[in-house]
Order: C-alpha cells, then structure tokens, then sequence
C-alpha cells in the first residue's frame, strides 16, 4: 500500500503546477501519469501567453507557480501584445520550443522535493461511504491512498479523435482516452457535457517558401515572463504570417460536407474564439481571406505550426487547400490536423476551492472542467492543487476573488456560471481590469501566497524587496513637486494653475516618461524595468484605480453576504419558475455570486433580498 | 407574506375593492367565502366572518401567480363601498394568520420584484394615478407603457454593442479584427451622446407639464386686470371696483386650457404710491413678470398713455391688449388687439389668441418627456461619461463605456439599492 498526502492524475499543464503546488505546500505529493515521456507536452500551439493569458502566467508566477519560470527557459520568441495599448490590456507572450519544455517541466518536477512521479494509469478511484475519495486504483492493480486527489485528464475523459470520416478514441494523437474515469465520475451524479477542440496540420519547414511572407521577430528586448528569470537563454527565432486565398476558401466550401462535425460524428461544441478554418469560411463568408500564423516549434524542429487553420476535414483535402495558401505550394504534412471531442464535468459541479461539491476529497482542474489553454489549465492546476494539500495538512485554503486577480475571476466564471463552451481568459472578462496589471501580479497576490505557505523563501525574499522599493519610490514620486511655471518654462505645456505637480502627476500625462522626470530632477535614479513599469502604469491610471477601489469594496460587500444554504428558493413568491429551479440547482454561497448566475435578474435579487430580510426580522 | 389592503378611496361609495397579494391569496378567498372560485372569473360570493355571520356580497376575482399585477396570487374583493363593511372585513383580514396590511406602493413594488414592470413603468405607474390633466396623463401612460422602456433599452442595446466592438479591439488585436474600429466606436457613442442630450432637453417640457404655464397680467391700476382674471377663470377671484389700487396682493388662478394647467397671475396695479404694503406688492408682481411664460399687457382705452411706467418687455409669446373700447380712444397706441370686457367685445377673440400661445409653449416637442429626477441623475451620469470618450486608449474607454451602461440600465432595474426603491415606491398610496 502506497500512502501519499495528495494525488495528482495527469501530467499535463494542470497537472504539473498542481503537483508543484501541492509540494510547495509541504504535502507529500504523487503525480501519476500514463506516460513519463509526455509531461508537459504542448498539444496544441507551441506558445505560451498572449492577451489575459500572459496576465495568468504572472499570476501563477505571483504564487510561485512554474509555467513562467519552464516558458522563460524554452522560450523562442517573445513578444508583448497590445504594446501600442495601455499597460493594463499588454500581454507577454512567447513561442515555445516543445522539446525544450517538457524537458525543463520534467526536470523541475523530478527535482521538486516531496513529490514522486509515478507511471501508470489509473483506473478507478478508491471510494469509501459512498463519497469519499479515499485513493485511485491503477491498471496494474497497484493502489494508491491520499487524504485528497487532484484529476487533470485534460481531454482524455471518453475522448475521440476524428479526423474526416475516421474516428479513433483517443485523449491526444496515439494516446488512448481514459474511459474507467468517466464512469467512476458518472456514478456521483456529475452532470458532464461535451466539447470539442481542433488542431491543424504540423508542416515541414524545409518545405516552406518563407522568401515571399511577411516576417514578424519578437521584441527587441525580450519581457520575461517570471519575476525569478533574470533572462532570456535561447536564440530567437521569427515567425511568418501567410493567408488563406480565394481557392483555399472554394476548396473547404466545396467539401465542408466531408468536415467530420458535418458527418453528425461531433456533437460537442467547440470555441467560438477559436474556430476551425471551416467554421471560419462558413460563418464569415464575406471574407476572403484569413490570416495565419507560422510558428516555429523548436530550435532544433524542422516543424512549423500554421496558426489559424486547425481542421477535421479528410487528409486528402487538407493536403489540397493548404496548397493553395502562399508559401505553403509545395509543403510537406507531417500529421495531418484534426478535432477531439472529450467529456467535461460541468464546473458549477465544484466550489471555489475547485473541490467536488457532491464528494469528498476530489479536486478537478483543467480542461476536464470545460476551458481550453494552457495557462487556463495551470491556472486551475495551482489553485486545486494548493488546496488539495491544504485540507491534507489542515492548513489555510487559496481562495482568489475577482478583484484579486485573473486566476480568480476565471475561477469565479467557472463556478458560478459554468460554461457553454470551451472556456478562455480575455481580460474583457475582468470588471477590475485597471487594476489586474501582468505588472503588479506579485504585488497582489504574493502576500496572499504567503500567508498560505505556498511561496519559497527565494522568492519570498525578492518580493520583500521589491515591495520595500515599490513604497519607497512611490513615496519619493509623490513628494517631488514642481510648479506649472518652472515646468512650462523647461519645456512641459501644463495649466498655469498655480497648483504644484508631483513627479507622480507629471508621469500621467501620456508624453511623459520616467525617464522625461529628469528633466526636472536630474539625480532620480534608475529604476528596475519591472518597478518603473508599475509606476508608471499607476500613475497613467490613477484616477481610475482610485474609482476601481470602490467598486471592488462594494463588491466584497456583497461576497460577504451569505445566503442560507437552507434557504428554500421554491417558498420566495414571485420569483419565476426557471430562476427558482436554477438558484435551487446552484446554491449560491452569497448574493454576490446570485447576482453573477447567468439569467438571474436584478428584480431578482431584490426579491431573494427581501426574503432573507423577512427571515431576519421574523 | 401576503399583504392585503384597500385599493379604492377610503369612505362610502358604490364599489370598494379590497387586494389581496401573496401565497395566502387563494386561502383567503376560501376562508372568507367558503368556496374555491375559477381563476379570472368574477364570482359572487357571501362573505363571511369568523363567527359564520354574513359580512357582505361581494365579487371575487382570483388571479393566479403570472396572471396578476403583481407577479403572485392575488385575490380581489369588490364589496359594496360602506364603512361598516369596510372595517369589518379589513378586521377579518388581520385576524388570518400569515397576513398583514399593506406599505404604501407595495403592490407595484412586487410587480417590479418579480419582474412584471421595470421602474420607468413604475415611475409613470404613479404619475398616472396622480395625473390631473389630460397631458399629464398622455405622459404618465408614456412611462407606464413601453415607448420611454424602449428608449433606454435601446440605448442599451447599443452601448452594449459599442463594448463588444471594443472589447474585440483589445482582446483580438493579435487576430484578423477590422481595423476602423476605433472610429465606429466613437460613432455609436457620439450618436447616444446626442439622443439622450436631446431627451434630456424635453425635461423642460416636463416641467410645464406639471407646473403648468404661467400668465402675467400687467398693466396700469385700473385697468381692469382683475375683470380679465375673472373673465378668463370663468368665477370672481378679484373684487373689481372702480377704485384703484384694489389689488394689492397676487392673485392667482387655476384653469386647465388644452389639457395643459394655467396658472394666471394678477398682479397689483402699477401706481407710484406710498403704502408699505402696496409697494411689497409691486414688487413681488415683478418677480412674477419674470417667471411668466405669457405677459399680458392691459391698458385703458380712454387714457393718453395707457402703458405709462409699465415696465414693457414684449416677447413672442406675450400679448398687448387695450381693454375699455367702450370709452372714447384717447391713445395712439397700436396693441395685438382691443377688447371691452364690460360688453365683452372681442372678448372671445383674445381668448383664442391666448390658447394659441399656450398651444405653442406646450407643443414645443411632442412624444415623451424626461419627467423624473432619478431617470435625469442617470441620464446626466451616462452622457458626462460618454463625453469623457476621448483619445485612443480602449481600456479607459471601456471604462467609461460600461459605467455609462451601467447608468442607464440603473434606470430601469435599480438591484439592491433599498433606498431609491424605497423612494420610488413610497410615493404610491396603500393599496397600489
């Protein structure tokens, strides 16, 4: 018998920052995979990051996640997106050379104290009094025991590859679905759902003719995506962008019949953000062309990822259109593209905690709770994984609100509102958005991390750091002051209000930099590029953070209120059958997550209101 | 809890209708009449106490859950309207157990609970009941109906619209988005920006609306300013004497002409005189020139300067007359027209000309009006926010975009401020 404080199913994005997490914790930690060699396999695109996604990396990092740390070491090319918007809607991020990363995510989790790495599959879940996890059985017949156990099967649960015709089962190209699970998982009464997700053609790069595309580098000074990393280490490479054509689109229209979701084989739904070339020539056919992204997917690969034309249509037909795109005339496929469809448990199913409500001991992160990503899923991974070793260990749980970062709102949004399709961050998604910066992740979140116990001491110190600098500079901004007179007459166009500007003012007019200050104060000193990036975000924003603080203060309000989980939805008059049936079905813990269920209406919120204020007073 | 109250007038009367809203409505009715009745059905039915004596008869309406006002059961008595079997079956009432009398505007308060009616409705739900005047009603029915709903959803609609074109611009800017965003953006802003300025402005409209318009009769003592307010207000407001100085006070006089409420002000003569009391009259009849919509000018036929030390500002909308052309013309005066109220020669003329100057004050703007000082407080919020829409820096206009959505959908659904529910709902009577 093989006895461990937390397991963790999966070894996949979720997996992995969830099996750190859980030994960041003190817990002693098991990480059971199918397959060693496929640990922090990027399935899907070789990049990292991007647009609400990078703010997620540096949340993760805030909490002394991985995902940041392994990107920045097999990191290719980095970019910041969104550089001509303002800082808070600026996403780092990178190209990621596959090899490299499972190889760096291998060798931190191997060398991650407390946390063993088992090869096996899991077959069921050791259950005691009906609900509670007590281990998992594998294959092999070996048991496993924890007090908890964290599942991050990805798109394993019943999944099925299809590609044209042809369907095989499968949770990743040549990896058998785990079908023991599903059922395990049914027998609790879960309500699951279907997705779909789709991923194109991998291209031999020796038979691309680059000459003619347009060609995109990374930033001239690379941004990392952790705090800990102090560089980049490998080459950059660049990326190409092509389009699809005229004949692309006459090609997929004529045989979008032969596409496998038009077989009536795929019943899940897939990404509205994401869609498969045929989807995108279907629903917007005013347009006639699309644009794709080439993307190395290594130093050393001689593959090339194409962007934006993931497909499920037959193999012959794919090799027809991708033709017909510019610089691709003459490529060579090494595996054609195509769809999967997985099982996925609805996540109103959990709580905050990201624990089974309807069980005991069973934790759920990743795709496996409906979202697609990378990022999504380590995002979830640490979060569930914390609190895994946190109820093994009795000690405090990670909980994360909307206000304190993406991770929280993502979590929020899962819980709350569940999801209708596979489920991605974009910083829309936040009302704090000003405030949820990929510049002061760590200044948000690292306290909390440590307050938990979930921060090493290395990073615990260069947090302390940088916080007492944070304070000492914005202190110094604030008490520098200038009067508009001296200020025009060296050049700066201000109101001759007779009102003194400080240094921290003055650096929230848009042409004004850090760097500009010295025009007035000649001996302000260098700042690290992470601290005047904060600063000056802050200073561009101030007047709406200060607005910001007050909405987050009201909505903490309402967090607080706490519905009675007796309360009995059916007895509120007045209140219509359908929102009845849905606030009965999801609890919600208080009226501020009432208020965020999809379809609850604000008369409907005063009604449950003046229902708890009745009981009150009765 | 089920509420229950008397939604007619208090005191006798042919018919008074007693409400019963909540969960207990059915249960009341069969307490009371020992029948079931037939949903939607007027049954007539015995009344009965507590001790089985007949109380009255009565008809008795059963509404179920979605059918009623108020968005639950509700159960309607319509007795005959005497005191005595008013309090008695109110007595009843209060005896059933989970029962209790209605908070003034309860009965729209669970309508708009449970979503049968948003606050602009509610809002011109009251206006109706309180409306005196047949444009004040039009108006009221505005609000309670769809057409002012409308307009604010529609504004929300398109500030919705305008966010996701935004939000697209941040969060795909790496992807295929077209690239002239940024302006359709400002377009649909500017464009709500100029409807809501424009409703806005009909707010003034609302005003004449509900304080009516004010007519200023000026001229000389003696004149014969109050003969024409007791001419236009059709009863003898003003003692009318040959003596001037009669009037020392303001006189005032209500008459609904159109459908719109006049207010017509007879001002003190203006004389040079000595007395305390006649001079704080004057002076307070200049105030009110001031506040006029229409001034009516009035001088003697018979006199050489019938406007002399009359402080004249003739605008569009104000009227010259010449009253007395019974006398002899002494003047060489030119006025809009002449007039003897003594054998009311062209009497009837003036009045037409006066009701087409009230005319065109009221009929300025025709459709809804802003009538409400929450709506405007919002409605001033979003356009100032909409105003801040400048630059280029999306997140920031994201900002001010969902604030002002946020602004004008607070017009209609207000969640969880107790307070200005509380506002809108108090202002109802017991019983609605």
């Amino acid at each position: 018998m093989v006895k461990y404080d937390v397991i963790i199913i999966g070894g996949g994005h979720a997996g992995c920052e969830a099996a750190a997490a859980s030994a960041r914790m003190g817990a002693k930690t098991a990480l059971i995979t199918n397959k060693i060699e496929t640990i922090g396999a990027l399935s899907c695109n070789p990049a990292m990051g991007g647009i609400g996604k990078g703010h997620l990396i540096r949340e993760i990092d805030a909490l002394d996640g991985i995902i940041g740390r392994i990107s920045d070491l097999s990191g290719i090319h980095f970019q910041v997106l969104n550089k001509r918007k303002g800082p808070a809607v600026q996403g780092p991020r990178a190209q990621i050379d596959r090899e490299l990363y499972s190889k760096h995510m291998k060798n931190e989790l191997i060398n991650t104290p407390l946390l063993d790495i088992i090869e096996n599959s899991v077959q069921n879940l050791i259950i005691k009094q009906g609900k509670n996890i007590k281990g998992v059985i594998c294959e092999d017949g070996l048991e496993v025991f924890a007090l908890s156990t964290v599942l991050t099967t990805g798109t394993f649960l019943n999944g099925v590859i299809h590609c044209g015709k042809k369907t095989t089962p499968g949770g990743r190209i040549g990896e058998p679905p785990s079908t023991g699970l599903s059922q395990a998982l049914k027998s609790f009464g879960l309500n699951l759902g279907r997705l779909k997700t789709g991923t194109p053609a991998r291209l031999f790069s020796s038979s691309i003719d680059f000459s003619l595309l347009e060609k995109q580098d990374g930033d001239k000074i690379p941004e990392t995506f952790s705090y800990l990393s102090s560089e980049i280490v490998n080459d950059q490479l660049p990326c190409y962008i092509t389009r699809t054509t005229k004949e692309t689109h006459r090609i997929i229209k004529k045989n979008i019949l032969k596409s496998s979701i038009n077989y009536g084989n795929i019943s899940g739904i897939g990404p509205r953000y994401c869609p498969s070339v045929e989807d995108k020539v279907e629903r917007f056919s005013d347009k006639n062309s699309h644009q794709i992204f080439l993307e190395p997917e290594g130093l050393n690969s001689q593959l090339v990822y194409p962007n934006g034309i993931s497909t499920s249509l037959p193999e012959k037909i794919q090799d027809e259109f991708i033709k017909t795109i510019p610089g691709l005339e003459n490529v060579k496929i090494e595996k054609y593209g195509y769809a999967i469809e997985y099982d996925y448990i609805d996540p109103r199913e959990l709580n905050h905690c990201l624990e089974l409500k309807k069980t005991k001991g069973l934790w759920l992160a990743g795709q496996i709770n409906g979202t697609t990503g990378y990022e999504e899923a380590a995002a979830q991974g640490l979060i569930a994984g914390t609190n895994a070793a946190s109820k093994s260990l009795n000690k405090q749980k990670l909980l994360l609100d909307r206000a304190d970062g993406y991770i929280g709102v993502l979590i929020d949004d899962l819980v709350v509102k569940g999801v209708s399709e596979p489920y991605r961050m974009f910083t829309s998604r936040s009302e704090y958005r000003l405030s949820l910066r990929a510049d002061n992740a760590d200044e948000r979140l690292t306290d909390i991390g440590i307050k938990v116990g979930l921060i090493s001491r290395k990073r615990q110190n260069l947090w302390r750091k940088k916080k007492k600098k944070l304070s000492v500079i914005r202190k110094n901004l604030k008490d520098l002051k200038i009067s508009p007179n001296l200020a025009n007459k060296k050049g700066l166009k201000i109101n001759l209000d007779g009102k003194k500007r400080s240094a921290f003012e003055l650096l929230s007019y848009p042409e004004i930099g850090y760097n500009d200050l010295r025009i007035f104060w000649p001996n302000l000193e260098d700042l690290p590029y992470q601290i005047e990036k904060t600063i000056c975000a802050e200073a561009l924003y101030d007047r709406y953070l200060i607005r910001q603080q007050l909405d987050i203060e009201k909505f903490r309000k309402d967090e607080t209120k706490k519905i009675n989980p007796n309360i009995n939805y059916k007895s509120i008059v007045g209140l219509s059958n359908e929102n009845k049936e849905k606030l009965t079905k999801l609890r919600p813990e208080t009226l501020g997550h009432a208020q965020r269920i999809d379809g609850i209406t604000p008369a409907a919120i005063g009604l449950i209101i003046s229902h708890l204020k009745n009981k009150q007073r009765a | 809890m089920t509420i229950y109250a008397l939604s007619t007038v208090p005191g006798k009367s042919g018919v008074a209708i007693i409400r019963v809203s909540g969960k207990l409505a059915k249960k009341t009715i069969k307490i009371l009449t020992k029948k079931n009745t037939k949903p939607r059905n007027a049954t007539l039915c015995k009344i009965y106490d507590n001790k089985n004596k007949i109380i009255d008869e009565a008809v008795v309406i059963y509404y179920e859950n979605d059918k009623s006002f108020t968005g639950e059961p509700v159960a309607e008595f319509q007795t005959h309207g005497s005191l005595s079997v008013l309090s008695k079956l109110l007595d009843e009432l209060s005896l059933i157990k989970g029962l209790r009398q209605a908070e003034p505007g309860e009965f729209t308060k669970k309508a708009y609970l449970s979503g049968k009616i948003n606050l602009v409705q509610a809002e011109g739900l009251a206006d109706l009941i309180d409306s005196e005047t047949e444009k004040q009603r039009e108006q009221a029915l505005l609000h309670y109906g769809s057409e002012v709903t409308d307009k604010y959803l529609r504004w929300s609609e398109q500030l919705k619209t305008s966010l996701a074109l935004i939000e697209a611009s941040i969060d795909f800017s790496d992807e295929d988005i077209p690239k002239n965003l940024l302006r359709d953006i400002k377009g649909i802003s500017s464009k709500i920006k100029k409807e809501m300025s424009k409703f806005l402005e009909t707010e003034k409209n609302a005003h004449i609306l509900k304080d009516g318009i004010k007519i200023a009769i000026i001229g000389k003592t003696n004149s014969g300013k109050s003969s024409l307010i007791n001419y236009l207000s059709r009863e003898k407001i003003s003692i009318v004497s040959h003596k001037p100085g009669t009037t020392r006070d303001i006189l005032r006089s209500q008459r609904i002409f159109l459908g719109i409420p006049v207010t017509i002000i007879d001002t003190a003569g203006i004389r040079n005189s000595q007395d305390a009391i006649e001079k704080e009259g004057l002076e307070m009849a200049k105030k009110e020139q001031k506040l006029a919509h229409i001034k009516v000018y009035l001088g003697s036929n018979n006199e050489k300067n019938p406007f002399q030390g009359v402080d004249m500002d003739v605008s569009d909308n104000d009227i010259v007359v010449i009253n007395k052309t019974d006398l002899k013309k002494k003047h060489n005066f030119s006025p809009n027209i002449s007039i003897s109220l003594k054998d009311n020669r062209k009497v009837s003329l003036f009045e037409k000309k006066l009701e087409k100057k009230i005319k065109n004050i009221a009929s300025t703007n025709t459709g809804a009006f802003l009538t409400k000082k929450r709506q405007k407080t919002h409605l001033i919020k979003a356009i100032e926010l909409l105003d801040m829409i400048d630059g280029s820096d999306l997140e920031i206009i994201s900002l001010h975009t969902r604030e002002a959505l946020k602004n004008i959908d607070s017009i209609t659904t207000e969640t969880d401020n107790e307070e200005v529910l509380g506002i809108i709902f108090s202002k109802f009577c017991i019983g609605k």
